[in-house]
């Protein structure tokens, strides 16, 4: 076993800060509405002098222009739960935590190529999505979040990989890293315990004695001397982010780079599920009005970010925003299987074909739906009544007679002498008779002769000579 | 200069569902356009040939007979029979493929063919993107007698098609011949085929799609259009091929059976020899010299025409039914001779009926007599065993019935490909009665509550006026059998029959007769059998051995009962209209029956003949003839025809028909609910009969007559042997009232009445009945000395006594 465990102290803040590039002085309060205090302070307040303790009233002298908004455990527990959700495809096995999580992580250092790369990709992934944390790497989930925390504070903890060297690396942490049991931790302190190290040293039983059996599990816990199982975080079935905005977001490029930030987030999710989307609700909440909601529907479950994005983007850009943005949804009811598109081995050419579907995709998206749709074979011998439009399809396979690219929706009648149908010059018949003689049963009989006729500038027609009139031609098609 | 064709693939409506013309139709319309040849070429199947052979020799132009088959392999071909060989090999090689697959399928592979075929002319269609692999086997098959056939029909990809045709003809070393694909005999026809290729889909005319032939091409062509469209060395190689093809059914012979005459012997010594013994058995006390020259008479014209082998085979088959005791009776105008009462074959005593036999073999007609023997019903299927044993299952075979369409079961498949609804179908086809004319068919509609205006509806009436009549598929005759001295299958191609062990011929009777070929109808009649366990009650509680020849003649207290009507039972005189009619007509003598039996049908109730005929007999109308011809034919019937060949008489005395004219109005009156047949002779007869004299209005009589008459009408032949049988069975119920009536009830199902009525009518004549007894009552019911004790068969409650 091998466990990585993120901490996310500013987490509070970063839910805010994700959401845009730059930084204005911002801190999140918490306590009762009438003394609020500064639970969390960003840099740019905290350049200001602003500390954590102090009251917003004091901190908001110090900088004019600060922001200040509530503590919402709710949307923190919400963001660490996506955030779990993401991170279940470097493993399965990820924990939720007070201030972060722990990931399980021996089963995936085959796929990641190794400790070093697994890390680089986890902590370059909890960047991109906005959030800054600190790592942990131990044996037990205990000892790695002992590490996580120690590197908040500054202290700097080498990963260990074994169990056996466990206990030097842990020797010179102090003990309230861990989260003891009631007051047992002053207790440690009063006695002058202060360091893992010592800890560890003191006689079992007495300790449990004197602290209590919790305490003891906890020190085997950490050491690695009992199981510490943890309960896998199960992502519900449906997948929910909400983004809030910093400040009013108006027209459709300043919402783009949170929906990036968000899309990233799901897609890891849906990455470490193997699954992907085939309807994404979009929402964009607007302050005292209805949210604009939008619908985006896919052919095929996808999750790549880049490219729902994209298909976002249209569609934003064709969407009148009746007002500000101040927070972004996506909902997306059901995820589904999703098999992972096959990356090119000719690595470093950008792939710039697009795959049929995608085109069509696009296209729709837009065009519009209806405007976008497939021609498939009828049966039936009458050429007008030889296609329908259907959904885009594979070829079918025609055996009959040639059949131009062009189809007029009525046939048109062409000028004829003597010499026959002319059409911008005399039409030379190249090939047929092709008659048509069928369609008496549904009122709409036919009784054609068809040619293809070429005229002297070599544009190539569909007539046909109607037999029901004499000496009447008619143009029905055109060859590309 | 028109170059001369010959069509050389063309398919008739005998290949089921996909033809859409008569071969009648197919072969005049080639005569009018001036082909020199025409080959009918049926789908695995010559039903159809005998129709177009007469209809070419009319016509005046040559046909060629042949087949279209599709192997299993894929490969499709056309077989021409080139010479007698060539057709005997044609027929084997349908036999096998028929028999090879279920009915109404074939399955022919190439290992069916040995190599090389003499005799025929392949035509190799090769598909689409098929290679030369097939025409190379063809090419092998048939040594010098293989064509590729071009079928153009102004497609696609006509131009590049006779390109591809050309290279497969270098590859191959096959030359390239035009052939037309025909599937109709006029462009008109389309609609019909294309309704035809739905029902054989199943399905209607919009969901066909691209399955209906895509234009009307594929018919009979006027040779300057072909010209346009087939190079003239194509047109030309057509004659070719129709040179290499000399054969004509006419070269069809019979050829009797061996067995049928014993060495030493001819047919005629033979026949001579069994109808002078049967003479002196029949008449003991010496022969009356009317019915000895008769007898001479026609023993004399059987030879001219060489009939002796159908009197023979006929003969051989009677003494094997009486010597199992099955009663049997033959029917029909030769039947009725002297020499088949001779030969026992028939117990109607030419004494009894001098008048009757003037033509019972038609001379001109050049047909071979009308044969049908009835036997008991439930031992018929004795008779037809002993006929497969002695003659083997390979030289005797049942003949085919054509089903034909119905204005029912045309209206109802019409209908469905014109995409009515199942019940609007149903409503169309129940509006029909069986009777109807298709000019009844629009009123009919209009009854139904549908708009016989609208286009959908229009086209409905149309079309199935064309459809009825039509083949729909061969179905084996109850007890039509050929025999031949051959195996059967190098005459015509058998086939599967419904019923397992089966075989069936794929011609019908008409087609027969056509070829002279000989052909005996096993019947079963229900009321022999029932006549054969009275006689067998009576001998056995009597002591006597009486046998349907001796029951006494002209006995008035029989023809005292039949005048009262107290018929419950009888033969053929049992029926209401019958029991109407009797006390009116009150038959007196033989005779009298015999029109009693023929008066109560459909013809001559249609022909309006029947009160005429009563009001003579009663004297309350004037018997007058217009003519000493038309006395002679009618005088027996009081003037008024009643049966059908007085009909066909009048024809010839009185409209100057000759007797091949009048046979064709015989064959027209027996089909014209298929084409509305006796339009065309209209002209004729009243034309005829207004030239010799006649007034118009008795001419217009006549031709209602004949309409009326139809199918309907009863020859008088039959008449006479069936109104033996009412004679008998009523002089059975007359002096055994009880033997009758429990032979009845163990005959059952029979007649019109059920076994309660038949008990109750005994019991009205004095019989008394025993109920069913579970210690003394037999499965049959039987009769008891004093008393006849009901079997568990009769279910009846109470009790006989004799």
């Amino acid at each position: 076993m091998l466990w990585v465990a993120l901490e996310l102290p500013e987490l509070p803040l970063q839910l805010l800060e994700r959401a845009s590039e730059s930084a204005p002085p911002l801190v999140v309060s918490e306590g009762p509405s009438q003394r609020p205090i500064v639970a969390c302070a960003n840099d740019a307040a905290q350049v200001a002098g602003v500390r954590e303790g102090m009251t917003v009233a004091a901190a908001q002298a110090l900088a004019g222009s600060l922001r200040c908004v509530p503590r919402d455990e709710a949307a923190e527990r919400e963001a660490l739960e996506r955030l779990a959700g993401w991170a279940a495809q470097f493993t399965s096995t990820v924990s939720l935590e007070p201030t972060g999580l722990v990931l399980e992580i021996s089963g995936s250092l085959r796929l990641f190529g190794g400790l070093g790369k697994l890390l680089a990709a986890l902590k370059g992934g909890v960047r991109r999505l906005g959030f800054s944390a600190t790592y942990g790497v131990a044996p037990t989930p205990l000892a790695a979040r002992v590490f996580a925390r120690a590197e908040v504070r500054g202290i700097a903890v080498r990963s260990c990989t074994t169990l056996a060297d466990l206990p030097a690396r842990l020797a010179e942490l102090p003990l309230f890293l861990l989260e003891w049991p009631g007051r047992t931790q002053e207790t440690l302190a009063d006695l002058g315990i202060l360091r893992a190290r010592d800890a560890l040293a003191l006689p079992r039983s007495g300790f449990a004695q004197r602290f209590g059996p919790q305490a003891l599990a906890l020190l085997d816990r950490l050491a690695g001397r009992v199981p510490d199982p943890r309960v896998p975080y199960e992502p519900p079935a449906r997948y929910k982010a909400r983004l809030e905005l910093p400040a009013e977001a108006d027209g459709v490029e300043a919402i783009l780079f949170p929906l990036r930030r968000l899309l990233a987030e799901m897609e890891g999710t849906l990455r470490g599920r193997g699954a992907g989307v085939q309807g994404l609700d979009l929402v964009l909440e607007h302050p005292g009005r209805r949210s604009t909601r939008l619908a985006l529907a896919f052919p095929t479950p996808e999750r790549e970010a880049d490219f729902i994005l994209s298909i976002a983007r249209e569609r934003l850009g064709r969407t009148e925003l009746p007002a500000p943005t101040v927070a972004l949804r996506l909902v997306a009811e059901r995820l589904q299987s999703c098999a992972p598109r096959e990356t090119s081995w000719l690595s470093g050419r950008e792939e710039k074909a697009v795959g049929r579907a995608r085109l069509i995709e696009r296209l729709s998206a837009r065009l519009g739906n209806p405007r976008v749709f497939g021609i498939a074979l009828a049966d039936d011998h009458r050429p007008e009544r030889g296609w329908r439009s259907s959904n885009p399809a594979p070829r079918s396979a025609w055996d009959g007679g040639a059949r131009p690219a062009w189809l007029l929706n009525r046939p048109q009648r062409l000028v004829a002498g003597a010499a026959g149908p002319s059409l911008q010059g005399k039409l030379d018949l190249v090939t047929g008779p092709e008659r048509i003689e069928t369609g008496w049963w549904d009122g709409e009989p036919v009784s054609r002769d068809y040619f293809v006729a070429a005229n002297p500038t070599g544009e190539t027609y569909w007539i046909y000579r109607e037999r029901r009139e004499p000496g009447a031609w008619y143009l029905h098609g055109v060859f590309a | 200069m028109v170059p001369a064709y010959a069509e050389l693939h063309c398919v008739s409506n005998y290949s089921f569902l996909r033809g859409a013309s008569d071969p009648e139709e197919l072969v005049e319309r080639a005569a009018r356009l001036g082909y020199a040849a025409l080959a009918i070429t049926d789908e695995c199947s010559v039903a159809g040939v005998v129709r177009a052979h007469l209809a070419a020799k009319k016509a005046g132009i040559r046909l060629l007979v042949g087949t279209e088959v599709s192997l299993a392999c894929g490969l499709r071909l056309v077989l021409l029979a080139r010479d007698l060989a060539g057709y005997e090999t044609l027929c084997g090689l349908i036999t096998a493929a028929r028999r090879a697959a279920p009915k109404g399928s074939y399955r022919l592979t190439r290992c069916g063919f040995a190599t090389p075929v003499t005799g025929i002319v392949a035509l190799w269609r090769p598909g689409a993107g098929e290679g030369p692999e097939g025409g190379e086997w063809v090419g092998a098959t048939f040594p010098g007698m293989a064509w590729i056939a071009a079928e153009l029909h102004k497609g696609a990809h006509d131009g590049h098609e006779l390109a591809r045709l050309r290279e497969l003809g270098i590859a191959t070393g096959l030359p390239l011949v035009a052939c037309g694909d025909v599937h109709m005999h006029a462009r008109g026809r389309k609609r019909l085929q294309d309704v035809l290729t739905a029902i054989r889909l199943r399905t209607s005319l919009a969901e066909a799609g691209r399955r209906l032939q895509p234009n009307a091409e594929r018919y009979l062509r006027p040779i300057d259009r072909l010209a346009k469209i087939y190079p003239p060395e194509l047109l030309f190689e057509s004659l070719e091929v129709a040179s290499r093809c000399t054969f004509s059914l006419d070269e069809i012979r019979y050829e009797y059976p061996d067995e049928l005459v014993p060495p030493g012997e001819t047919p005629a010594s033979h026949l001579g020899k069994l109808t002078a013994e049967g003479l002196a058995r029949r008449y003991p006390a010496g022969p009356p010299g009317s019915v000895v020259a008769t007898v001479r008479h026609e023993l004399r014209l059987i030879a001219q025409m060489g009939y002796e082998p159908f009197f023979l085979t006929v003969h051989d088959i009677v003494v094997f039914a009486r010597g199992k005791g099955i009663l049997c009776q033959g029917r029909g105008s030769a039947a009725n001779s002297a020499v088949c009462y001779c030969l026992g074959i028939t117990e109607v005593d030419p004494g009894r009926m001098s008048v009757l036999f003037e033509r019972f073999i038609s001379k001109e007609r050049g047909e071979p007599p009308d044969i049908d023997v009835d036997f008991e019903h439930q031992r018929r299927e004795e008779v037809i065993q002993y006929l497969y044993a002695k003659y083997g299952r390979e030289r005797a075979a049942l003949t085919a019935v054509v089903i034909t369409y119905q204005p029912r079961s045309a209206v109802r498949d019409v209908g469905k490909a014109l995409g009515l609804s199942l019940d609007q179908v149903d409503l169309l086809a129940k509006s029909l009665s069986w009777w109807d004319n298709p000019e009844a068919l629009r009123q009919r509609i209009a009854e139904a509550g549908f708009d016989p205006d609208s286009a959908v509806l229009r086209q409905v009436v149309d079309l199935t006026r064309q459809l009825v009549g039509f083949p729909r598929h061969l179905s084996q005759h109850p007890g039509g059998f050929v025999i031949d001295n051959r195996n059967l299958s190098r005459l015509v191609p058998v086939e599967n029959a419904t019923m397992p062990g089966r075989t069936v011929i794929q011609w019908d009777k008409d087609d027969l007769d056509a070829m002279g070929l000989l052909k005996v109808d096993v019947l079963g009649l229900g009321m022999l059998s029932c006549i054969r366990r009275a006689l067998d009650l009576v001998n056995g509680y009597r002591g006597s051995r009486l046998s349907m020849a001796d029951i006494p003649a002209e006995d008035p207290a029989v023809y005292a009962m039949a005048q009262k009507a107290d018929t419950l039972g009888v033969f053929q005189i049992e029926s209401r209209a019958q029991m109407a009619m009797l006390p009116r007509l009150k038959p007196a003598c033989f005779y009298d029956l015999v029109i009693e039996v023929a008066i109560v049908r459909p013809g001559p109730i249609m022909g309006k003949m029947v009160h005429p005929y009563l009001r003579r007999r009663e004297g309350k109308e004037p018997v007058s003839y217009p003519s000493p011809a038309v006395r002679s034919v009618l005088e027996r019937t009081l003037g008024v025809s009643i049966f059908q060949e007085q009909v066909m008489q009048l024809a010839v005395v009185a409209a100057g028909f000759t007797p091949g004219e009048a046979d064709s109005l015989r064959r027209a009156m027996a089909a014209w609910r298929r084409r509305g047949g006796i339009e065309p002779f209209r002209e004729k007869l009243v034309g005829g009969m207004l030239a010799r004299g006649y007034a118009l209005a008795y001419a217009e009589q006549i031709y209602q007559q004949i309409q009326g008459f139809g199918e309907y009408g009863f020859p008088e032949s039959h008449a006479a042997s069936f109104a033996l049988l009412v004679y008998v069975s009523c002089w059975l119920k007359c002096h055994e009232p009880a033997a009758f009536a429990c032979a009845l009830l163990n005959s059952q199902p029979l007649g019109f009445y059920n076994p309660s009525q038949i008990v109750q009518d005994a019991q009205r004549h004095g019989v008394e009945v025993r109920p069913v007894c579970v210690l003394a009552s037999e499965v049959e019911s039987t009769l008891v000395p004093g008393r006849w004790a009901a079997g568990h068969s009769a279910r009846v409650g109470d009790g006989f006594r004799v």
